[in-house]
């Protein structure tokens, strides 16, 4: 993937169509490595949705190019997470359906797939890095289980490692520590806007429905809900602060975030 | 008693066994006591621990460094006892080794976790191992079980299935594991190219002989002994080898659907199970058995003469006779 500049008075513009592009030649690429017709038929194409995607891209945006082994690298973190994302989506039944076999399956799939690209490319280091961050997130995950109750901090807390621990692995291997509290904001925020459209819909993800089973507040002057709307809008807020500071980034690549992450709840919902 | 039998043809290994049970209850250490608690759970109900000494025997034939081959031997029990974790979850099954499973124990979302972290504890302890080519065939290895996985309900209640297809499913459900232990405990171990190609070609064989035999005692030995009720593939609709050798009896192959669809009742079930045990089927699947094993005796012979062929011999003849 090569990336097109256009300069204006200085300022570094990739179109907002160029952005779109290489998200979608990037998610093709995923797709193509995890294509199994099987799979495809019953659980459908893996969890990849665009923020994500953008936040893997974010580096290749800024820097104009890919660094060696990063386009690999970034790929193995979205398998990573669609693997972990169709574990999530197994739930208790009756009797378990073919579908639900599958997506056992599809899972243990990509995370092989994840392993493969990187053993193929000789990166051990990330290997390693990355499995540590995979042990990481699933002792978050069953912490949400194994606790009757937690405070909403501790839901927020676990619920970033979940999100974003192997992105902000993947940033820090290749030098990308100034990106990190946008990528980390910004997942959260989409993570949040997912939660309360679910509310919205009356169809509750794992990580809404931990909240609202098991998250409690300490003062009851104080909802958990509204709670999570205070620390939405900070978040909100954060990611604002920070696209207007990021020089480094290109027109286009920031008009997504507006786009796609900025007002993205309105107080009908609350 | 057989579990007993197994250990003593490794007793030269047993020091070496006895670090790696250790490292393993090491690797499972957690932050979360629930994951630490459902993994422990699979690993104390025991297990022949296969993988590891064939990745001990087979480094043997190379330079052996218990230290290297522990980041090998670990990883590849890791991964044999994560896909068993997520096995259950896909088989609703509620017993394994005589105890209950993690998602009957839990729910199948803990086991998913559950699974997911045994699997990157294994990768974790494999980036020990910077030789790539080890990675490789074990990222390969892996994805081949997944397939052979799907292929695997795919196939289930399919009746006009082939040898081939049966033949090709176990390769990819237990062989090439087997192999795979084989494989990188040679090439890290730094054995020559022709070593690690017969050691590679001895697991795939044995571990085919294995599988059958398993697929063979879930007719015939008792409930006490698989730890889960016998019949159970046939009940799940999994067309092991002495199905395929009795479909085309006609005595058979009505009663071969009715259970595979839930349609008969205990009774009957174990009347089916009974007539299974008692035919020529067994024998004929024995037989297959056997010349797998006797294939991989064959390649042994292209082995140097080190203590450790000894122990692949009596380990091959071992699988040959097992009761359970």
């Amino acid at each position: 993937m090569t990336s097109r500049y256009n300069l204006r008075n200085g300022a570094r513009i990739m179109s907002d169509q160029f952005i779109i592009d290489s998200i979608k030649t990037f998610k093709e690429r995923c797709l193509r490595l995890v294509h199994h017709k099987t799979l495809l038929t019953y659980t459908g194409q893996p969890k990849l949705d665009d923020v994500r995607l953008f936040f893997l891209l974010l580096p290749f945006f800024v820097n104009g190019k890919w660094k060696e082994g990063q386009e690999e690298a970034a790929q193995a973190v979205a398998l990573i997470q669609s693997a972990l994302t169709a574990h999530d989506d197994i739930y208790e039944q009756e009797e378990i359906s073919k579908d639900q076999q599958l997506t056992v399956l599809a899972g243990d799939f990509y995370s092989g797939m994840y392993y493969q690209l990187l053993a193929k490319t000789g990166d051990i280091e990330l290997i390693q890095l990355l499995s540590t961050g995979i042990v990481s997130i699933s002792e978050k995950k069953a912490d949400f289980y194994d606790r009757k109750m937690l405070s909403f901090d501790h839901w927020m807390r676990n619920l970033t490692i979940i999100e974003t621990l192997s992105f902000r692995q993947y940033y820090e291997y290749y030098g990308e520590e100034n990106l990190i509290s946008l990528m980390e904001n910004g997942l959260i925020l989409h993570v949040g806007q997912k939660t309360l459209n679910h509310w919205n819909e009356s169809s509750l993800s794992n990580w809404s429905e931990i909240f609202l089973h098991k998250v409690h507040t300490p003062a009851s002057s104080i909802s958990s809900k509204d709670l999570f709307f205070q620390a939405l809008d900070k978040v909100e807020k954060d990611v604002q602060d920070l696209i207007s500071n990021l020089n480094s980034a290109p027109v286009g690549a920031m008009n997504f975030v507006r786009n796609n992450l900025l007002h993205h709840y309105s107080a009908d919902i609350r | 008693m057989e579990k007993l039998k197994f250990k003593m043809l490794y007793s030269d290994l047993k020091s070496d066994l006895v670090a790696i049970e250790k490292e393993l209850k090491y690797a499972l250490d957690s932050r979360s006591p629930l994951l630490e608690e459902a993994s422990l759970h699979l690993l104390l109900a025991g297990g022949k621990r296969i993988r590891p000494v064939f990745v001990l025997l087979a480094a043997k034939f190379g330079h052996y460094s218990l230290e290297q081959m522990k980041n090998i031997a670990v990883p590849l029990e890791l991964i044999h006892m994560a896909s068993l974790v997520h096995d259950d979850v896909i088989d609703d099954a509620n017993v394994r080794r005589g105890r209950e499973t993690v998602k009957a124990q839990w729910n199948n979302r803990v086991a998913m976790y559950t699974g997911d972290f045994m699997f990157a504890r294994a990768l974790e302890y494999m980036t020990k191992i910077s030789n790539q080519k080890a990675h490789e065939v074990l990222a390969k290895c892996m994805l081949d079980i997944c397939v052979g996985e799907i292929i695997q309900i795919e196939d289930k209640k399919r009746i006009d299935q082939n040898f081939r297809d049966y033949l090709r499913r176990i390769k990819r459900k237990t062989a090439l594991l087997i192999s795979t232990s084989c494989q990188i405990g040679a090439v890290v171990a730094g054995a020559d190219s022709k070593t690690v190609h017969h050691l590679k070609k001895f697991g795939y064989f044995v571990g085919m002989s294995f599988q059958i035999t398993d697929d063979l005692l879930d007719f015939t030995a008792t409930e006490k002994q698989l730890g889960k009720p016998a019949g159970s593939d046939l009940l799940q609709g999994n067309i092991t080898l002495p199905i395929l050798c009795l479909k085309e009896d006609p005595s058979y192959l009505r009663d071969i659907i009715n259970v595979m669809e839930g349609e008969m009742n205990p009774k009957e079930v174990k009347n089916l199970i009974d007539r299974i045990r008692q035919s020529e089927a067994i024998t004929h699947a024995k037989q297959i058995s056997n010349l797998y094993l006797e294939k991989a005796l064959q390649e042994l012979e292209y082995l140097p003469d080190v203590p450790a062929k000894a122990s692949l011999t009596e380990i091959a003849l071992y699988i040959g006779k097992r009761k359970f």
